[in-house]
């Protein structure tokens, strides 16, 4: 009795061994077949899409047909990341005429498995059409993260400035990578958003990790009109949210940052007085030579390299580096010199 | 009587430790799922241009890599990730290594100022890159290949390290896909091992692998399916339930405060990528500190196999042998619940099923047709757990091969039916000489205990293909 049972089991291992090695053999040719034709296809739409964009003109070719094609969806979405004007607004006439607009707003509804509806969002994204706005907005408060992180960026693209606080507002509750994934949109919406971003730093109570990376966006967009909230989040109780304004203020401020950096060198967290210092190290002014000479000494290897670092950028720089050979601190002399040699060998070449 | 039941408990084990692998298998499936959506739609790419990406010191230990140390160090140069450094350890290499690595990028020595948080060798001196590239040399006195990493990880400037090789080929975005996880959760991530896939086979150009390929050699093509079961039908599995033991020596992202908490990792040990990952698992359950070890089955690395017997044999009884002085060393984890479930399932398993395997299987060759022979094991018994356990293994392979399926780097059916036939075949010879290799060095002296010559023709060579 055992043993009959026993040779049923091994039978059925067996059956699965079979069933398994039937499968990948017919997965791997399936596969290459799916491939190959994808690819012959993809070459022929890349071909006719550039001869419309050439002509300006959809031409008469079974459009209809195309936007059911996962090769059609790449080829115009690789074309509407290198053009402009014009030339986009064909694309999404071709997107609408095609039906692929359309098949991207019903994949990204509910109701579909969370791998089509992510996929249908990033491309809707991308396809970045103003008349799917309203979409966009509606698919920002989805249940599905990636479906949300995709809804910031393509309202980001679109530029639909008032969509930007909505993104703020849903870092909130985001997980860390969701959150500095859509602090990244935040930069695409670029410098028309600076100024609904900052009512919103200065006029909502934030959490911290959230203020922090909108800090971080507006240092990366590089508008002037940041810089006041910037120089205001210097002074903050949040040592993160100094750290992120000199980071900030290092990429987009102007000569009127030099002295609130200056006194940041002061600051007690050592990383504040280190991010001060590489700031005003791409800020090129000359008024923070003297300074950051007297960080050279500092109690903390980054800040003491960091100045160094900075002292290397700025005009004058180097000849306070070279006075710093004989400063008291040999700390201070071993930044010096180590930039003075990378500073020598690099000039040297 | 007993001999028969210890023959049916020798083959019930098999069948066990087979049935494990399935079980992993099908979790590991699941947790690829997970990753594979993730990757598609997380956004990735963005984090390339952000500003909020961690910094990642990457180490490479150096010791005579002349032939291929310039190409790995401008493979790695180029990797996609926004801020990171190079450091390359000369670990007393008696070739011309450092010399390459000083025509290539014009390196002079500089004064830097370094912790010596953890003990190494004597360091000779410390050299920069005249070019605009974040790299930095140390050469230092021979100290062995963990000693080479603490000297690097004592340089490193981030607060993230990428421990890796100079023979291992690093996939362009594999660090932007390893720190997705530190971004994730920075303050429990203490650790990201990478898929380390064979390169033999594959067509390399500029330290880049262009065209995965199939190797030649059975024994590479063995070692390929072994690593598909390890690297994409198990460790997937381990990670999701937080009992992952081994983050490769191959690619391995530590935060380094972590890394100098335990001591850096420990020169001599033919285990070290094992002993550390252990120790670290230790370290953060002893001090109560909520942690994760994460495996990133995106973040690939290549690395070159073993082409001989005699080289894959000395590196197998090296791994084993590095496995019986973790296994002592950490005794006390073993089905401990205080350590979780590392020390309740992780650590047990690799015990049960690495450590005992080849025990087991060798008693099972010896006992098996000796109580056959002397008619104490009923032959259906014996003929049906055999098919059993061979076909249990066959179908953990080929689990493998279909998961693997998702990365697509062997896209040729001849590929396919060349490695499903390996499955077949595997058990049938090679399978036993590894656990004679591993019997070998259960038995000790002085051949077992020392690296050798692994015998490999570094990027640069297999560039050359």
């Amino acid at each position: 009795m055992d043993h009959i049972l026993m040779q049923q089991v091994v039978a059925g291992v067996a059956a699965v061994t079979v069933v398994l090695s039937a499968a990948l053999f017919i997965v791997k040719i399936t596969h290459q077949r799916h491939m190959s034709s994808r690819a012959e296809r993809r070459t022929r739409y890349v071909d006719v899409v550039g001869e419309m964009l050439a002509d300006m003109h959809i031409l008469d070719e079974d459009v209809r047909r195309w936007g059911r094609d996962p090769a059609f969806e790449d080829v115009l979405l690789e074309y509407m990341a290198v053009v402009a004007g014009d030339e986009r607004d064909l694309l999404h006439r071709l997107a609408i005429e095609s039906g692929l607009r359309a098949r991207l707003i019903r994949g990204a509804q509910r109701g579909w498995s969370r791998e089509r509806r992510a996929h249908a969002a990033g491309h809707l994204a991308s396809l970045a059409d103003p008349a799917t706005a309203p979409v966009l907005r509606v698919l920002l408060v989805d249940r599905v993260a990636e479906v949300r992180l995709h809804a910031a960026h393509g309202l980001a693209l679109i530029g639909e400035i008032e969509a930007a606080p909505q993104v703020v507002a849903r870092m909130t509750s985001e997980t860390p990578w969701t959150a500095a994934r859509m602090a990244d949109a935040l930069v695409v919406f670029g410098p028309d958003a600076v100024p609904a971003l900052c009512d919103q730093l200065m006029g909502q109570d934030l959490p911290v990790h959230t203020t922090a990376l909108v800090v971080r966006s507006l240092g990366l967009i590089g508008d002037l009109r940041a810089e006041p909230t910037l120089l205001a989040f210097l002074s903050s109780r949040d040592a993160e949210l100094r750290i992120a304004a000199c980071s900030a203020i290092g990429k987009s401020g102007s000569p009127a940052s030099v002295p609130p950096l200056i006194r940041a060198l002061g600051d007690e967290d050592w990383r504040v007085r280190a991010r001060a210092a590489a700031a005003l190290g791409g800020l090129a002014d000359p008024r923070a030579v003297q300074p950051l000479y007297d960080v050279l000494s500092d109690r903390a290897w980054w800040v003491r390299q960091n100045a160094a670092e900075a002292l290397a950028q700025l005009p004058g720089g180097l000849g306070t580096l070279a006075a710093a050979g004989n400063h008291d601190d040999p700390y201070a002399r071993d930044a010096a010199s180590l930039q003075l040699a990378l500073a020598g060998a690099r000039g040297g070449r | 009587m007993i001999l028969e039941t210890i023959s049916v408990a020798i083959l019930v084990y098999y069948i066990v430790m087979q049935l494990q692998m399935v079980v992993l298998a099908i979790g590991s499936a699941v947790a690829l799922r997970r990753s594979g959506y993730r990757s598609r739609h997380g956004r990735l790419q963005d984090m390339l241009s952000s500003d909020t990406s961690p910094s990642v010191s990457i180490v490479v230990p150096a010791f005579n890599e002349e032939s291929g140390i310039v190409e790995a160090v401008r493979s790695m140069a180029m990797l996609a990730y926004p801020r990171f450094e190079i450091v390359v350890v000369n670990d007393g290499s008696d070739d011309s290594t450092l010399e390459r690595l000083t025509e290539a990028f014009g390196l002079f020595p500089v004064t830097l100022p370094f912790r010596h948080a953890v003990d190494t060798a004597p360091i000779r001196a410390i050299y920069r890159t005249t070019l605009p590239l974040p790299i930095t040399v140390v050469d230092k006195e021979n100290g062995g290949r963990a000693d080479a990493l603490n000297a690097g990880i004592n340089v490193a400037r981030y607060p993230y390290v990428l421990l890796t090789d100079a023979d291992v080929v690093l996939d362009h975005h594999c660090l932007v896909r390893a720190m997705r996880h530190v971004v994730d959760d920075r303050v429990r991530t203490v650790a990201v091992g990478g898929n380390v896939r064979p390169i033999n086979g594959s067509r390399v150009s500029h330290g880049r692998v262009i065209e995965p390929g199939l190797p030649d050699g059975l024994l590479e093509r063995m070692q390929v399916l072994e690593y598909l079961r390890s690297f994409v039908a198990a460790r997937p599995a381990w990670s999701a339930i937080r009992s992952l033991t081994l983050v490769s020596g191959a690619f391995g992202v530590f935060r380094r405060d972590v890394l100098t908490a335990v001591g850096g990792l420990t020169s001599g040990h033919l285990g070290e990528d094992l002993d550390l990952t252990m120790r670290v698992h230790r370290h953060m359950r002893t001090t109560g500190t909520p942690y994760r070890i994460v495996y990133a089955p995106d973040a690939v690395a290549w690395t070159e196999v073993p082409r001989t017997r005699a080289v894959l044999r000395r590196q197998r009884i090296r791994w084993h042998r590095g496995l019986m002085r973790a296994i002592g060393d950490f005794r006390d984890m073993l089905l401990n619940p205080r350590y979780g479930t590392v020390g309740m399932v992780g650590w047990p398993a690799l015990f049960f099923f690495e450590f005992l395997a080849p025990i087991v299987e060798f008693a099972g060759w010896i006992l098996i047709p000796f109580a056959w022979a002397g008619g104490w094991l009923d032959t259906d018994v014996a003929v049906v757990l055999l098919l059993m356990a061979f076909f249990v293994g066959a179908v953990n392979s080929l689990v493998a091969l279909l998961l693997d399926e998702a990365y697509g780097y062997f896209n040729s059916p001849l590929e396919a039916l060349q490695l499903l036939t390996l499955t077949f075949v595997e058990n049938l010879g090679i399978r036993q000489q590894t656990v004679a290799w591993r019997m070998r060095a259960l038995l000790g002296g002085r051949s077992t205990t020392q690296w050798g010559d692994m015998q490999r023709r570094g990027v640069a060579n297999l560039a050359r293909r």
